[in-house]
């Protein structure tokens, strides 16, 4: 059971039905995005007065979305080992989750033991993630690519993607036994817009962080 | 928007509810009336952080324990009710104890609050409970002094005492079962012995203020100790050394923030040329680089007032 890899307490009904709603819009308005042509609405925002980023802005960005990913997943292997202290790993959950959008985004959960996928935000996500039941943790991302070039939305926020491969081992001495998986993973990447006030005038100015989390596919590697 | 929730919060403890909690006995000869801060507490916007007097109560003492087993109480209030969460640790004994009076291991709580996230459905809240990095931040600016107390028990003599962070005993509660809450800067206010009835009518007349002066030496012997003698640079490659813990980089950590204009000064990244912002404060970034052990290379740094308010950095 996917429990067995991730011990989640209980969930509300209302709780899941939310998170899974917000997961469909979300997916939705990402596909949306990637349909639409890129210089077309750039130019249309322009117009509107919104910075529009240029080629090498972006390809700055795309640099930083690598050392992002790469952040979170030495974060992620701090919370999960159990040999670091609380307070390192309090603070790795603290650091990751600033490399989030929103407290909303979530990460989907999966098992070789279930063909059901479970979406989690992704705070409950990380701080379950050091209770984990099992002796000891060992979580390693590779083959992280970048995918497609980051499209701008209606909202004036940029939106790329990137996949990688994440490898699962848990080692325990009682009946759980071991577990080994590795899972493709999706993520989302943002380019979030904010405005600001400089006397009369108003700029815009652009900061990385990470979206939702989706799972592609889970082999026993 | 309708259904705004505003947290508000107050965390709140005691299983014994006698007596005025703001009360307490020093050295026997004086009186310190100790009130917390609460209404910097309030947020009104549903992601912020956990409240800080709830990263209060729950530091650890000398030796990780906490004196009682706490019960937290969460208000959040919308426009038609207030909605409010209730936490209580799980109990195992008797009268509200997990373990035994006096032994609640700090690990404990943390462990078990994280459990009853989901419960709570406030887990964007109580993830942060957990973190008790607040516990021995020391933050300063200029005009701002303010530093979050531990909060304990004194094993040897069994009475509730409270330090600050350099461990100097800051007031000792004389009435057992008891938890007082402080948010930065505690006021204390120092007065004259005086009978109960005459604290009522008199307290808040004859004071006199503290606060300020013991804030202000404690900074004085924390900005001397951490007082930065090499360059911005020097600091970054230690922090960058894999053979050094994170826990042994703190000291390290302290001292760069030094340079800065507020822990809050950005950090803005060139890559191929061009500048990029994960919206990462210096303070977050120093304990980023601790862990990740990244080498950070100083491209251009503004400042204003001799420090640094905005850092642009590249990595290797």
């Amino acid at each position: 059971m996917w429990i067995k890899k991730l011990k989640m307490g209980k969930y509300s009904k209302s709780m899941f039905l939310k998170n899974k709603i917000t997961h469909k819009v979300s997916v939705i308005f990402v596909l949306f995005s990637f349909t639409i042509v890129p210089n077309a609405f750039a130019q249309q925002m322009s117009e509107d007065g919104v910075k529009t980023l240029s080629q090498e802005q972006l390809d700055g960005f795309r640099e930083q979305a690598i050392k992002t990913i790469n952040d979170l997943e030495k974060f992620v292997q701090v919370i999960a080992n159990k040999k670091n202290s609380l307070d390192k790993k309090n603070d790795a959950i603290e650091l990751a989750l600033d490399l989030f959008i929103s407290d909303t985004t979530t990460i989907e959960i999966s098992s070789l033991s279930s063909n059901k996928t479970h979406i989690y935000p992704i705070g409950g996500y990380l701080a379950r993630l050091k209770l984990l039941p099992y002796l000891s943790v060992k979580i390693t991302w590779y083959k992280i690519y970048l995918g497609t070039q980051f499209v701008k939305g209606p909202n004036g926020y940029y939106y790329g993607s990137a996949t990688f491969l994440q490898k699962f081992e848990g080692r325990s001495n009682n009946e759980m036994g071991n577990y080994t998986d590795v899972t493709k993973r999706h993520i989302i990447i943002v380019l979030k817009k904010l405005d600001l006030l400089n006397g009369d005038s108003k700029t815009n100015k652009y900061v990385l962080k990470l979206g939702d989390i989706k799972v592609e596919e889970t082999t026993h590697g | 928007m309708k259904y705004y929730f505003k947290l508000t919060f107050l965390g709140i403890i005691v299983l014994s509810s006698c007596g005025d909690s703001s009360k307490t006995q020093i050295d026997g000869t004086q009186q310190i009336n100790v009130s917390p801060v609460f209404e910097k507490n309030i947020s009104d916007n549903p992601s912020d952080p956990m409240p800080s007097a709830v990263k209060s109560f729950i530091q650890p003492i000398e030796g990780g324990k906490l004196p009682f087993v706490p019960k937290v109480t969460f208000f959040r209030l919308d426009l038609n009710k207030d909605s409010v969460s209730v936490f209580e640790i799980p109990t195992e004994t008797a009268n509200g104890l997990r373990k035994k009076f006096g032994t609640y291991d700090y690990n404990n709580l943390k462990d078990d609050l994280s459990a009853n996230l989901p419960t709570l459905q406030i887990g964007s809240y109580l993830s942060h409970l957990s973190s008790s990095k607040s516990s021995y931040n020391f933050s300063t600016t200029s005009d701002d002094i303010s530093y979050t107390l531990r909060i304990g028990k004194d094993s040897s003599n069994q009475d509730s005492i409270i330090k600050d962070i350099k461990n100097t005993l800051i007031a000792k509660n004389e009435l057992p079962k008891r938890f007082v809450i402080f948010y930065d800067t505690p006021k204390v206010v120092m007065e004259k012995q005086t009978t109960l009835a005459d604290t009522t009518t008199t307290s808040k007349t004859s004071s006199v203020t503290i606060t300020k002066q013991t804030a202000q030496k404690a900074l004085t012997k924390k900005k001397k100790e951490h007082a930065p003698t090499g360059s911005l640079e020097e600091y970054f490659l230690e922090l960058a050394n894999p053979n050094i813990t994170y826990e042994s980089k703190s000291g390290i950590r302290e001292k760069i923030l030094q340079f800065f204009t507020s822990p809050n000064a950005e950090v803005i990244f060139v890559n191929s040329s061009q500048e990029t912002s994960t919206g990462i404060a210096i303070n977050k970034y120093v304990k980023t680089i601790s862990m990740t052990n990244r080498k950070v290379n100083i491209v251009d740094k503004k400042i204003e007032d001799g420090k640094i308010f905005e850092i642009y950095v590249s990595e290797k």
